[in-house]
């Protein structure tokens, strides 16, 4: 969908380039308020897991990152950070999670695979479909409060490998099969991961789908592409693709309502940010008095291995 | 409803609207009663259909309105009537004032030149006058009634220039219409031209309540209104996209064009369907008298117009083309090996037209337009071919028959057209979009002139829309994969009106009008429910011809002109519209990509109000006029695309569920200031408005500006003849800069993706966009066989960067620590200069 919108674009803009030996492009500078930095939150509680939460803070648009590095104590240990990086973290905060019955003090640890490296991880709770889960988060004088819940998990029916083309039959896209429950509404977004290519999860760009043109649907088609991992290197086209012989797991999410505009704008955002012609789309939130999301995943894993005219049924 | 028939040959038609009001209405000759008749039937039925859920002031309007028209009372009279015409070519002359000095009164020839008035037995001198020609004036001892046809000849710059001044007739205060601007081509056609290009929307942007949304942006705004709500009319048709190449050149080849008018306020009641303006743009005729030819070539672009007598003052033709060359020009500069090989952008227009005199009281018209836009777009290296066409097409044929020499009709049948096509071809996967409009309608208008003290128009409007707001289909070399059905709406739209422009006292003019509207929107046509979330719970499916919804209104439009002295007139007016169709942009500039989509059980018709009043007043003896209008402005029903969505939403989908809805406001100042006469004429105008909009899920539902809101809106143009061979124009334009949304903040999630962080929408604003060109032409010595000119134009002489839009870059990698963000501001249009040579013989 993002894609035909990039192709106006694209359009008016080549066509302008037929003017382009007369156009020029001025470097200027915008006269915009001083920015107070929020807290941003991008905490989920998967089906079968503990609550993590991230927290980060905003900065102005225009702030120019240097390569400054400065002293930072996290835990009781003292590590060197960019200065960027360390103006990003949030500290000390008090982050509970409650499903209605207990409430779980996350703790501050460090994720040496995920920006920006330190999670708030959960302990005594654990993500049952059907479950509600609050989320308030103290930090710096300000309070910050989100809701979600898991929705009832969506299996995998089964998967299978397609060629990106003739030529180039080793690596392609993941094909598969669902079906779609008809007496309620749901949304989706997916994950793969790649063994030995992905330490964590990643996803495609448009990670999120609603049920709404294929609500009730038996065998409901999927494809997915190798999502965006960002420690291979970003110019390896290859990259996004599958390739044969390797293991794969692809996770199929249910996810509310609010998760799903969250993402759809977040991925519009990412996508149209600073493009003069689109129009702009702002992010949506579900955290009171701060940015970013606080979402339930109901989870279904598929393991396959990537072989040629073979169809798999998932496990 | 009571009819009685009081007196038998004069008949008396008595009808009760309710039983506080009653017309009358006399009629003498049954031809003229039958049509008569079934208008005010019609109103009549639609009033009745209306009245009942309508209000009281309403209704006293109706009364009102029907007790004017009534007063339809003659004495001995004794008609004058005829055509102005061109002595040169025989092209009828719109709009030409016939004056008669004893009364201090007059009318204006109608779209086709024809004019008729109606007085009292006696002596009279009656001046033929119209702008740029020189005046004639007949004295008649009218007795009986008469035919006069009356050509008026160009004038000879600089000479008799007293004896034109002496006649000049103070036509913008003496007339009613208020809002009202006639262009000449002529004076068009002096204005700085880019690209040797001559563009009539770029010239009405130069007046004052008229704005462009800057350089490379399709469409104009007229106080405050959207580009959609302007009705733009090429012979009586319906033009949807009225720009070449994004705004960057006008549909209209300025060779094929006679006369143009902008109405931006007090809308008469003849014209309906839009909120904001009517831009009626009449086609020339064709030389009756001989051959002629005349073109241009120029560095982008060429035109040829042919036109002459098929039989000498029967019968004429004119066809005229345009091409631009951007393709061959840039040709050179891709080898067939380059990348980009095969990729090119042209457009091109014809306009074609031939008309009959059958008799004295009947003339054929038939006249087509045809332009479309191309570009195509190769990347070899991508293996991506990519076709993109779009244009109009429209034909009219029209009728004009005179009943008598007090009523004109002109009945006409229209096709119009607009499509837009997008044919992408990459590695064995076609895209395709369509979006389109076809109308096909027929409208009739009655010009009835009873007497000198009224002059009565009505008429009625059929139209059939079929819209096609966007339609995607996907294919692999494998299978066609249909994403979507082809979803067309199809809309029946009706209007009737009548108007009459009655002097009331020899100072009180006024124009009163209603326009009864009827549109429905009709099957085959699938609804798709949806909830709150926006999943699809049901579908309601309508047969072909099934009503899916209709809508009835009653238009009413009025002015009024009270002159205060020979110097200075007031004029005020109001108007109400509906506008049952409506343009979704979803992209932040007008493109040809935008959607037409009908009113539909989702989407309400447009409705806007406007205030209107202004001061007129003339100085020495009409040289110069001047003005200053105010207005006021709603617009409700306002559509938008909700935030986030994009073309492919339509998918599957009704377009219109896409949408979210708002209203707007508008209101300001206009002043003008303008010499007709001289060697040096021009004008100044400025403008100071405020234009905002609310939508509930635009900008939390607070009130914004829209992007083209103005507060300052300055143009000052200049010509000047130095003498016979040379003459030079400069234009100057200076605009408040167009509101953005700014980006304030950035965050990551993700493992490092940036989200930003907008402002409040529109909430600030580029730099001022202003520029002055400067024309210089120079006419070669006439020869017998050719008369040519050179044209030396600068567009925007002293290269100012002007904002086209703000993009922001960035440098480095923010996982590695270095990253700097950037504002960057485009300009499309430096400095331009340009020649073209033009030529006739």
């Amino acid at each position: 969908m993002k894609d035909n919108l990039s192709i106006y674009i694209k359009a008016f803009l080549l066509m302008s380039a037929f003017f382009a030996m007369f156009s020029c492009v001025d470097d200027i500078t915008l006269d915009f308020p001083a920015y107070e930095p929020k807290i941003v939150v991008e905490g989920t509680i998967e089906q079968g897991d503990v609550a993590r939460v991230f927290l980060s803070h905003s900065q102005g648009y225009f702030d120019s990152v240097g390569s400054d590095s400065v002293e930072v104590e996290i835990s009781g240990f003292t590590i060197m950070l960019p200065e960027f990086l360390a103006k990003t973290l949030v500290l000390d905060a008090q982050v509970t999670v409650s499903n209605g019955i207990i409430t779980d003090t996350l703790q501050l640890g460090i994720n040496q695979y995920v920006f920006p490296y330190l999670t708030y991880t959960g302990s005594s709770i654990i993500g049952e479909p059907g479950g509600v889960y609050t989320l308030k988060i103290e930090a710096e004088g300000k309070v910050l409060n989100s809701i979600t819940t898991i929705p009832n998990p969506v299996p995998i029916d089964s998967l299978w490998f397609k060629p990106r083309n003739e030529q180039e039959d080793s690596i392609g896209y993941i094909y598969g099969f669902f079906s779609d429950p008809a007496d309620e509404t749901n949304y989706y977004r997916f994950f793969t991961k790649s063994l030995g290519r992905d330490s964590n999860w990643v996803h495609p760009f448009n990670s999120v789908i609603p049920d709404r043109n294929f609500n009730g649907k038996e065998d409901q088609l999927f494809m997915v592409y190798h999502g965006d991992n960002h420690l291979e290197d970003p110019n390896d086209r290859e990259r996004f693709y599958f390739k044969i012989g390797e293991t794969v797991l692809i996770k199929l999410c249910t996810i509310d309502y609010d998760q799903f505009r969250f993402w759809n704008s977040f991925q519009q955002n990412a996508g149209g940010g600073g493009n003069p012609f689109a129009s702009p789309v702002p992010t949506e939130t579900n955290i009171e008095g701060g940015l970013g999301t606080w979402g339930g995943y109901g989870v279904s894993i598929s393991e396959y291995t990537v072989s040629l005219n073979d169809s798999t049924s998932a496990k | 409803m009571y009819e009685a028939e009081l007196v038998p040959n004069i008949s008396f038609r008595l009808i009760i609207i309710d039983k506080s009001s009653f017309i009358c209405i006399r009629l003498t000759q049954q031809y003229e009663s039958i049509c008569v008749y079934v208008l005010i039937n019609s109103i009549i039925f639609f009033n009745h259909l209306f009245v009942v859920k309508h209000n009281t002031i309403m209704r006293i309007y109706i009364s009102l309105f029907f007790l004017l028209i009534s007063n339809l009372i003659s004495a001995q009279n004794y008609t004058i009537s005829g055509y102005v015409r061109d002595a040169e070519n025989g092209e009828e002359l719109i709009g030409a004032t016939v004056y008669v000095k004893q009364i201090k009164n007059g009318t204006i020839s109608n779209s086709y030149g024809y004019y008729s008035l109606t007085l009292k037995k006696g002596d009279y001198d009656i001046v033929f006058s119209f702008l740029g020609y020189e005046n004639i004036v007949k004295h008649l001892s009218l007795n009986k009634s008469v035919k006069q046809n009356i050509s008026l000849k160009l004038t000879s710059k600089l000479a008799n220039e007293v004896t034109i001044q002496a006649d000049k007739i103070d036509r913008n205060l003496s007339s009613i219409e208020l809002g009202t601007v006639k262009m000449p081509v002529k004076s068009i056609k002096a204005l700085p031209a880019i690209f040797g290009e001559v563009d009539i929307l770029k010239s009405i942007q130069l007046l004052p309540g008229v704005q462009s949304a800057g350089e490379g942006s399709a469409g104009f705004y007229v106080r405050g209104g959207g580009p959609d709500q302007n009705l733009i009319l090429l012979d009586g048709a319906n033009v949807y996209n009225s720009s070449h190449l994004f705004g960057f050149f006008s549909v209209f080849n300025a060779d094929a064009i006679k006369d143009v008018k902008l109405v931006k306020g007090g809308m008469p009641a003849n014209y309906g369907g839009r909120l904001s303006s009517v831009l009626d743009i009449s086609m020339k005729e064709g030389n009756m008298k001989k051959f002629k030819a005349q073109g241009g070539i120029g560095l982008i672009s060429s035109r040829l117009t042919l036109e002459g007598p098929i039989k000498v003052d029967t019968s004429s033709f004119i066809i005229s083309g345009r091409r631009t060359y951007i393709d061959f020009i840039s040709q050179p500069f891709l080898s067939d090996t380059s990348m980009f090989a095969g990729s090119g952008y042209y457009f091109y227009d014809l306009n074609a037209k031939v008309n009959y005199r059958l008799s004295d009281k009947d003339r054929l018209f038939l006249s087509s337009y045809f332009g479309r836009d191309v570009f195509s777009f190769n990347n070899n290296e991508d293996d991506m071919h990519m076709n993109i066409p779009w244009g109009n097409a429209t034909t009219s044929l029209r009728w004009n028959h005179l009943f008598s020499d007090k009523l004109f009709v002109n009945s006409t049948l229209l096709y119009s057209d607009y499509k837009f096509d997008i044919d992408i071809i990459q590695s064995g996967f076609e895209l395709k979009l369509f979006s389109g409009i076809t109308d096909y309608s027929y409208t009739v208008d009655f010009n009835y002139f009873p007497n000198i003290n009224h002059k009565i128009s009505f008429g009625g409007q059929f139209i059939r829309h079929s819209f096609v707001p966007s339609s995607v289909s996907l294919s692999t070399e494998e299978e066609d994969t249909n994403i979507g059905e082809m979803l067309k709406q199809y809309a029946n739209d009706v209007a009737i009106y009548i108007n009459d422009e009655f002097d009331v006292t020899e100072k009180l003019k006024l124009n009163i009008g209603l326009r009864p509207t009827y549109f429905q929107q009709v099957g085959p046509f699938n609804r798709y429910i949806k909830d709150d979330e926006g999943s699809i719970t049901d579908t309601i499916v309508y047969a072909k011809g099934e009503n899916v919804v209709r809508f009835v209104h009653l238009e009413p439009r009025i002015s009024a002109r009270y002159r205060l002295n020979s110097k200075s007139s007031l004029k005020a007016g109001f108007t109400q519209n509906y506008q049952y169709i409506h343009m979704a942009s979803i992209s932040s500039v007008s493109m040809p990509t935008d959607l037409w989509v009908p009113s539909s059980d989702v989407v309400k018709p447009q409705f806007g109000t406007q205030y209107s009043f202004g001061y007129f007043r003339n100085f020495k003896d009409n040289t110069y006029e001047a003005s200053a209008e105010l207005y006021y402005k709603t617009l409700e029903n306002q559509i938008e695309y909700m935030p986030g969505s994009t073309p492919g939403d339509n998918v599957g989908d009704n377009a219109d569920n896409n949408f979210t809805f708002g209203s707007g406001q508008s209101y300001g100042l206009e002043l003008f200031f303008k010499k007709n006469f001289g060697t040096t004429t021009g004008w100044i105008g400025y403008t100071l408005s405020k234009t905002t909009r609310i939508f509930e899920d635009i900008n939390n539902g607070k009130e914004f500006p829209v992007k083209y809101d103005r507060r300052h809106d300055v143009s000052l143009i200049i010509n000047h003849s130095f003498n016979d061979k040379w003459t030079a124009s400069i234009v100057f334009v200076y605009a408040t800069g167009n509101t953005y949304t700014p980006i304030l903040g950035r965050y990551f999630m993700e493992n490092g993706t940036i989200v930003t962080e907008y402002g409040d929408y529109n909430s600030y604003r580029m730099k001022a966009y202003h520029r002055m060109d400067f024309s210089l032409t120079y006419t070669l010595k006439k020869t017998k066989m050719l008369e040519s000119s050179f044209n030396f134009s600068v567009y925007n002489l002293y290269n100012r960067h002007n904002p086209y839009f703000i993009y922001f870059d960035f440098e480095g990698d923010i996982t590695e620590g270095v990253f700097s963000t950037f504002a960057k501001q485009v300009t499309i249009f430096p400095i331009l200069p340009s020649i073209a040579w033009n030529f006739k013989f």
